[in-house]
C-alpha cells in the first residue's frame, strides 16, 4: 500500500507556487512543510475545515487552482463540506483526500493505527463524493494512479475528489508540539505568509496596513 | 422579519464592504438571506452547518473577499470550534446573528439567552446587541471596521424591535 508522505512528494512535483494548497493539521502539514511549501500554503486548518476553508479560497479566486490535502478522520468530521462543493462548482477545486482508515493523531504511537476511521469499515469517500453530487471522483491505491488521476484533474475543470487509499501507519511518529529543527511555522505566522503570496499573485491588498497603536 | 429591517441588514453590509456571505437560515432571517442570495453583489454559500460556515468565510478573506456569517443564534454554538480556531490564526469575521432566545422573544428559547452571551465573551469576540432597527446599519460597519482592525471575529446580535 502507497504511502502518504510519497503522495505529497509527487503532488509537490506536480505543482508550482502559483498552486494554493490547503493542508489538515496532523502529518500532511508536516511533510508538506519538510518540503519546503509551508509558507505559501495554508497550514494546520483543523478539525473538518480543510476542504470547506479551501472551497472559500477558490470562490474567492475561480481564476487559480485550489487544492485541499484533507485526510479521511478530518473530512468526515465535516462530511457536509462536500455537498457544499459540489453546489458551488468551483471549476478550480481539487479535493484530495488521503484516507488511512484511522485516527492516526490520536493513535498509540509506537507504528500502531488509531482508532478506525468509518472508512476502515463500510464508508466508500469516492461514493459519498459522487453522491453529493462531485462528478469528477476517483479512488487512487499506488503513487502511478496518484500521478495520472491528480495530473489530469489538475488540467480539466472541477470540481474534483480524489481519495488515495494511504498506508494505516506513518514511518515515524509526530508527537507533541514543535522543537528544534522542526520547519513548521506558527499558525498565525503561516497566515502572514499564505496571505502575502496571494497578495504577491494577485496583486492585491488583503491585510490592512498600518494603523497600529 | 419585515422586509425594511432585513434590507437594513443587507444595505449594511453593502456599506461595510461586505461582498461573500456564508449562512445556514435562521426562520426570523429569513428574508436577509433571499435577498442576499439575489444580490449580485454578494457571492452566497449556502452551507450544511455553522462550523463549515467559518471555514469558507476564512478561506473566502485569505482570498481577498470581505466574508460575513449569518447564522442563528443555535448555529453560533455549533461554530465554537471553527471560530476558536479563526481566533487562533487571527483571522477577522463579521458574525450577524439574529438573537434567538433575547428578552421578547416569544418561543422557548431562554437556553440561547443562557449561553451566547457568555460564550461570546469567553471566546474574546466583541459584541453589539442591536435592538433598534435604525442602529442596525451603523453596528455591521463598525463591527467591520474592528474585524478588520483587531484580526478577529466580530458579531451583530439582532434584537427587540431590530429583529422582531
Amino acid at each position: 500500500m502507497v504511502k502518504r508522505i510519497d503522495l505529497i512528494k509527487a503532488f509537490a512535483s506536480m505543482v508550482g507556487e502559483e498552486t494554493l494548497v490547503i493542508t489538515p493539521i496532523g502529518s500532511t502539514t508536516a511533510y508538506w512543510e519538510e518540503l519546503g511549501k509551508g509558507p505559501t500554503s495554508l497550514t494546520s486548518v483543523s478539525l473538518g475545515m480543510c476542504t470547506a476553508t479551501a472551497l472559500g479560497v477558490a470562490l474567492a479566486l475561480p481564476h487559480r487552482k485550489v487544492v485541499a490535502l484533507d485526510s479521511d478522520g478530518n473530512l468526515i468530521l465535516n462530511l457536509c463540506s462536500l455537498g457544499t462543493v459540489a453546489n458551488q462548482k468551483p471549476r478550480n477545486l481539487l479535493v484530495v483526500v488521503f484516507d488511512n482508515g484511522n485516527y492516526l493523531s490520536g493513535g498509540p504511537g509506537g507504528g500502531q493505527p488509531g482508532m478506525p476511521t468509518a472508512t476502515a469499515g463500510a464508508m466508500n469517500l469516492e461514493v459519498v463524493a459522487r453522491g453529493c453530487g462531485i462528478e469528477k471522483c476517483s479512488t487512487i491505491r499506488t503513487e502511478e494512479e496518484f500521478r495520472a488521476v491528480v495530473q489530469k484533474y489538475l488540467t480539466e475543470d472541477g470540481p474534483a475528489f480524489v481519495a488515495a487509499k494511504i498506508e494505516p501507519v506513518e514511518n515515524r511518529e509526530r508527537k507533541g508540539g514543535r522543537g528544534p529543527g522542526d520547519s513548521g511555522q506558527d499558525t498565525r505566522e503561516n497566515k502572514y505568509s499564505f496571505v502575502h503570496h496571494v497578495e504577491r499573485l494577485e496583486n492585491i491588498t488583503i491585510l490592512k496596513k498600518g494603523g497600529g497603536g | 422579519m419585515e422586509t425594511g429591517k432585513a434590507q437594513q441588514v443587507v444595505q449594511g453590509m453593502k456599506e461595510a464592504g461586505i461582498n461573500f456571505a456564508v449562512g445556514l437560515p435562521d426562520s426570523q432571517f429569513h428574508e436577509v438571506y433571499e435577498m442576499i442570495a439575489q444580490d449580485s453583489g454578494f457571492h452566497y454559500v449556502g452551507v450544511g452547518n455553522e462550523g463549515e460556515g467559518a471555514a469558507v468565510a476564512m478561506g473566502a478573506w485569505c482570498g481577498g473577499k470581505k466574508p460575513a456569517l449569518i447564522i442563528a443564534t443555535s448555529g453560533l454554538l455549533v461554530a465554537t470550534f471553527s471560530l476558536a480556531r479563526l481566533h487562533l490564526k487571527e483571522i477577522p469575521l463579521v458574525l450577524i446573528v439574529p438573537y434567538r432566545g433575547d428578552l421578547g422573544d416569544p418561543r422557548w428559547m431562554g437556553i440561547y439567552k443562557k449561553y451566547t452571551e457568555p460564550m461570546l465573551n469567553v471566546m474574546d469576540i466583541p459584541y453589539r446587541v442591536v435592538n433598534r432597527s435604525s442602529e442596525i446599519k451603523i453596528a455591521i460597519k463598525d463591527c467591520q471596521v474592528c474585524t478588520e482592525a483587531w484580526l478577529k471575529p466580530a458579531a451583530v446580535l439582532l434584537t427587540g424591535e431590530a429583529l422582531w
